[in-house]
Formats: C-alpha cells, sequence, structure tokens
C-alpha cells in the first residue's frame, strides 16, 4: 500500500494538499491577519492588494500600498492604490488578541500590515472582510464536517450493516427497511426538512453539530446496505464457525472476525464520501440554512456570490469556490489511490521499472 | 465402569424446509472421558453434523432433537449465553483445514489470545506455553505469524493449540488430519495421545479415515446415512467378523482385518 501511494504521484500531491488545508485550519487563528469578526465597510468589494517588494528601483522587502475610493463612470465603487502611503507587511505581528484553541491567549499573527493599513491577499468581501482570512477559518467548518459526518455515518453504517448481515433473517428485514426508508427520500429535500426541524435559536456550534448529525443520518444508509452484503458472504466463512465454536459472542465476532474485513472497501468509501458531505454543507450554507455570519464556512461565502453583478465586479468573491473545489478533487484521487491499493484485483498499471526483462529469444535464445 | 462424559440419546437432526429428511438419526452413543472416540464415516454420512450439534451450532435450516449431556449437564436445555460459554470451555472444535479455520487477518497467537479473554482467562505467558504443548518449538514465532505464513503442519498444531486452549473436557477433532500427509498425520496422531495423557483430555476424532481410527480411537461409532451402523471397541471392528458396510470399508481403506 505504501508503494503505491509512492507510486501514484497524484495521490502522494493530493495528500499534501489536503495536509496543507487542514494545518491552515487547524492554525487559522495564527495564520489569518484578520479575526472570523473583523470588518471594515470603508472596503466594501476591496480587489486583492498587490504586495510590492520594489520601492525606488530598490528592494524594500514586502508592502502594500494604501487604497483610496473612488468612483469610476458608471457610478461603481473603484479602488485605487495611495502611493503616498506605504505599509510593510510585518511577520508575526502584534495585532487582534485570540485564544489559541480556546487555550492559548494570544496576539500574534504570521503576517500583516500596521493598523490604518489593510491587507486582502483575496481580496474583500460585502463588508470589507478579508476573505483569505475566512476561507482560512471557514476551513474548519467545511474540512472537519466531513470528517466528522463520515466518522459518524460509518459507524452507524457499519454496525447496522454489520448487524443485518451477520444475523440476517427478521433482524436484517428490519434494519434494510429501515434503510430504504431513509434512502427513499430525496436527499436535499430530507437535508432541508431535517434542517428546518433544527430550533432556529441555536448558536453556531450547536448549529454546526446539528448539520454533522444531519448529513450524517442522511449517508448511513447506503453504506449500511453494502456492508450488509459484504457480512452476508463473510459470515459463511469457516473461521467464523469456528470462532463461534470458539465460544465468542456474536458481538465480538462482529467486531473482529467480520468488519476488519470489510476495512479495505469502507476506508476508500468513506474518502470517496467526505466530498459529498462537504458539498452538502456547501450547499446548506449556500441558501443560508448552514453556518450564519459572522462564522465563515465556504459554503456561507459562497453566498454572497449567487448575484451575477457582484460576481462581475468583484469575482473574487468566488475563491472559496476554488478551494471547495481543490478539496473535493484531492479526497477523490486519493480515494482512488487507495481503493486500488487496498483492492488486490484492481489491476494497475504497472511502470516501466516494474516490468520484467524479457530476453529476446529470437536471437540465439533457445525458446521454451 | 469410566465416568461417562458424553452421552447423546435418541439425537435427530432434519431439515426445517423438508422435515422428513434425516441427517441424522436417532442417533445415540456414550463417551467415557479421557477416551479417544471415532466417528467413521463417508461423505454426507452426518459427521461433521453430529460435531456441530454437540456444540449447538447447527445451521439455521436444521432443527434437532434428542438429548445431549455433557459432564451431567443437559445441554439442549440451556440458554444461549450458557451454550455460548460452554463452546470453547465445555466442548471445543479443531477444523480440517486451519487455513479458513484461522481469521487470516489476524496473527495465531492473538486468535488464541482473544478466545482465552472471551472465556475471562488471562492469556499472558498461557499462548506461548499452549503452543509447546502442541508440540511448536518456536512459539514466540509461531505466535508472532499469520496464519498463511506457517507451514501445513505447524498450522495444524496452532489450530489444536486453539481448540484446547481454554481447557476444553471434549474436544471434537473434525477430519484433522486429512488434508496433512502421512508424515504428519502420525505427528498429530502422536500429539493426541500426549495431550491425552498429559491433560486427560477426551477427543472425539471425525474421520473417513480408518487408518487414523484404528491408530488412535479407543471406541468407534459408524456412521452411514445418519445412522448408526456400528458401535464397538476400535479392536472389535477390525475383528474377522466385520459385516456389511464395515466389512466394506475396511476393505476399501485396503486395511487387512487383525
Amino acid at each position: 500500500m505504501r508503494n503505491l501511494f509512492n507510486t501514484n504521484r497524484w495521490a502522494m500531491i493530493s495528500l499534501w494538499v489536503l495536509g496543507l488545508l487542514y494545518a491552515a485550519a487547524l492554525f487559522a487563528d495564527i495564520l489569518a491577519p484578520y479575526s472570523i469578526r473583523d470588518e471594515a465597510r470603508d472596503y466594501s468589494y476591496c480587489p486583492p492588494s498587490a504586495v510590492h517588494v520594489m520601492y525606488g528601483g530598490k528592494f524594500a522587502g514586502p508592502f502594500v500600498y494604501g487604497t483610496r475610493l473612488t468612483f469610476n463612470e458608471y457610478h461603481a465603487r473603484i479602488y485605487i492604490e495611495d502611493r503616498g502611503v506605504r505599509y510593510p507587511v510585518r511577520f508575526w505581528i502584534k495585532a487582534e488578541p485570540y485564544r489559541f484553541l480556546g487555550i492559548l491567549s494570544s496576539d500574534r499573527h504570521v503576517f500583516g500590515v500596521e493598523a490604518p493599513g489593510r491587507v486582502y491577499l483575496f481580496g474583500a468581501d460585502s463588508r470589507g472582510r478579508d476573505v483569505f482570512s475566512r476561507i482560512i477559518h471557514g476551513g474548519r467548518v467545511s474540512l472537519t464536517i466531513g470528517l466528522l459526518g463520515v466518522i459518524i455515518s460509518f459507524t452507524i453504517g457499519l454496525l447496522v450493516g454489520g448487524a443485518a448481515g451477520y444475523f440476517g433473517g427478521r433482524v436484517d428485514q428490519v434494519l434494510m427497511r429501515v434503510c430504504e426508508m431513509v434512502m427513499m427520500v430525496p436527499g436535499f429535500y430530507l437535508l432541508l426538512a431535517l434542517r428546518a426541524a433544527v430550533p432556529d435559536t441555536f448558536n453556531s456550534m450547536q448549529v454546526y453539530c446539528s448539520i454533522v448529525v444531519i448529513l450524517s443520518f442522511i449517508g448511513w444508509a447506503g453504506l449500511a446496505r453494502i456492508i450488509r452484503g459484504m457480512c452476508l458472504s463473510l459470515r459463511e466463512r469457516e473461521y467464523v464457525l469456528a470462532a463461534r465454536t470458539m465460544g465468542l459472542s456474536h458481538a465480538m465476532i462482529i467486531r473482529r472476525h467480520i468488519l476488519p474485513h470489510t476495512v479495505s472497501y469502507s476506508l476508500a468509501a468513506a474518502m470517496l464520501s467526505i466530498p459529498g458531505y462537504i458539498l452538502s454543507e456547501s450547499a446548506l450554507s449556500l441558501i443560508g440554512l448552514g453556518i450564519q455570519d459572522p462564522y465563515a464556512s465556504w459554503g456561507n461565502m459562497l453566498s454572497e456570490a449567487m448575484n451575477i453583478v457582484r460576481i462581475q465586479f468583484a469575482p473574487w468573491i468566488l475563491t472559496p469556490a476554488f478551494f471547495i473545489f481543490l478539496t473535493v478533487m484531492c479526497f477523490n484521487i486519493l480515494g482512488d489511490a487507495l481503493r486500488d491499493a487496498l483492492d488486490p484485483t484492481t489491476e494497475t498499471a504497472i511502470t516501466p521499472e516494474a516490468m520484467p526483462v524479457v530476453e529476446d529469444s529470437s536471437r540465439g535464445g533457445v525458446a521454451a | 465402569m469410566k465416568e461417562k462424559i458424553l452421552t447423546i440419546s435418541d439425537l435427530s437432526v432434519r431439515l426445517r424446509a423438508a422435515p422428513h429428511t434425516a441427517i441424522l438419526h436417532n442417533v445415540s452413543l456414550d463417551i467415557e472421558r479421557g477416551s479417544i472416540f471415532g466417528v467413521v464415516g463417508g461423505s454426507g454420512s452426518g459427521k461433521t453434523t453430529l460435531g456441530l450439534a454437540l456444540l449447538g451450532l447447527l445451521p439455521g435450516a436444521m432443527a434437532s432433537s434428542g438429548k445431549i449431556i455433557v459432564a451431567g449437564k443437559d445441554i439442549t436445555a440451556l440458554s444461549s449465553e450458557e451454550k455460548r460459554a460452554l463452546r470453547g470451555a465445555g466442548i471445543s472444535m479443531a477444523f480440517q483445514e486451519p487455513l479458513s479455520a484461522f481469521d487470516p487477518v489476524f496473527t495465531v497467537g492473538y486468535q488464541i489470545k482473544e478466545m482465552l479473554e472471551a472465556h475471562q482467562m488471562s492469556a499472558g505467558a498461557r499462548v506461548h506455553e499452549l503452543l509447546s504443548l502442541c508440540g511448536i518449538k518456536d512459539p514466540g514465532r509461531v505466535a508472532a505469524s499469520y496464519p498463511h505464513e506457517l507451514s501445513g503442519g505447524l498450522r495444524q498444531r496452532a489450530m489444536i493449540a486453539l481448540a484446547i486452549a481454554c481447557q476444553p473436557k471434549l474436544l471434537i477433532a473434525d477430519e484433522v488430519t486429512s488434508s496433512l500427509d502421512v508424515m504428519l498425520q502420525a505427528e498429530i496422531m502422536e500429539l493426541f495421545r500426549s495431550l491425552r495423557k498429559n491433560l486427560g483430555l477426551t477427543i472425539m476424532l471425525i474421520s473417513h479415515d480408518l487408518g487414523v481410527i484404528k491408530h488412535l480411537a479407543d471406541d468407534v461409532v459408524i456412521l452411514r446415512q445418519g445412522r448408526v451402523i456400528e458401535k464397538s471397541p476400535c479392536a472389535d471392528i477390525f475383528k474377522e467378523n466385520a459385516q456389511g458396510y464395515t466389512k466394506e470399508l475396511i476393505r476399501a481403506a485396503g486395511l487387512t482385518c487383525c
């Protein structure tokens, strides 16, 4: 398996990209120059700031110019660089205080500019909030919701599928009918209905948890069905009978001798279904039913981009879409690679180095 | 008269879907403590079904009737949890093909440990002790190996170690020698003898191989189509006066009557 990851360059790259994204989300407070609540209305839809390094023909370290708001001939707001003011980009700068992971108090940020100046790497949104900072903070929601959702729904799916497949008979009948009931309702409507059932007085943390629960509730059924099918065949294996003659309990047999054999499938399936959760959260947040302002998620940042005129004048508010795309693609590549690596029956391409050297038998060799 | 460890009376097993088809038909037999009891029969004679019935593990499609008394207790009357506790600790089973009877994803040592834990026994050094008891010279290596990494003989020894881990009173050995070559068969038979001597283990030896039975068993029962054809001390079976099916079996096995 390690071998396959080494030979599969795209899977390696995906792993690195995801690693960076998750690390960024973890260290969001430090990495982002601005906090989630920071806003500057004077900078509404300010374009990405150009970071300069040369000043007067000489290297001057990274700096940004100040900006001045004017209107163009169509009376639209435009920002022009105010060459008179320079704000050097400082590293490990003292800015807004935060509590890292709720424990460590600090006010240091990896980079930033001194107070009246503002640095917008990816531009600003309608309220002058830094899109870059919000993407990093939003990653905490968007990246973890998929993982948590998958963990919960796979736990349910494995247990339900495992029990249904192992016991068969009436247990199987009941559990599978429940599964089908969940699968019967179109996913997105079920999502909306369940979200509507959640009280709107919830705070952001409670909303986050309820979204995780809702997504898991929709996701477990499909997996349970497949695991059930695998267990139906696994329980006929002789080692399951042997385990029973040894006096192992049903729970132990399912946990130790049935489910481990489904791991390779479920691991790959889990990886491939994370994007679904990320997209569902985005969809929910996009229509305003997910994470609420001022908290950020990639989906609710995109809800600003629902207006075509805004995209026309401030295309940078689409950046979260790029990150969703990137994450989803990485998870898909990784899931594919994992499935290939874990499934010995899948044909994988043989690399030229791994090809056996075939002697040319036509030149004097004796054909066997 | 010796103490009976197992008494089966009128055990019948039928298919639920076809109640007139008996897989076992009024089988009655007694096994004495510390004896090796041979069960002989051709394919489909109900040998393995007999073993599974003793463990209460018949497939759902089969129904059984009759009494099975193990060490004075009628196990057909036990609750499913009591049956589970009995399996492994009271009666256990060794299989013909250890490669499929061991779970391929765990080491041999882990699976023995797991079984000890399932019966609330401490594992620790016991795993190595059991493997040595079954004649394995390098218990550390074998315990750390996966089933497919071991040779056939070692695997079968490990299987037997697993089966006797919880000190069962009765070991059902279902065709354990059938997939081994003659030399290994002899070694495993020797192992059974030593286990009986050292542990006082009672063994129910299920086999189609009369040669093995002849060398090992004290008493023999011959099954044919689910019925007991003959039930007698081993020595008597191979006497000149063998009748009917028994005689055919002996002749087919190429064994001379003694």
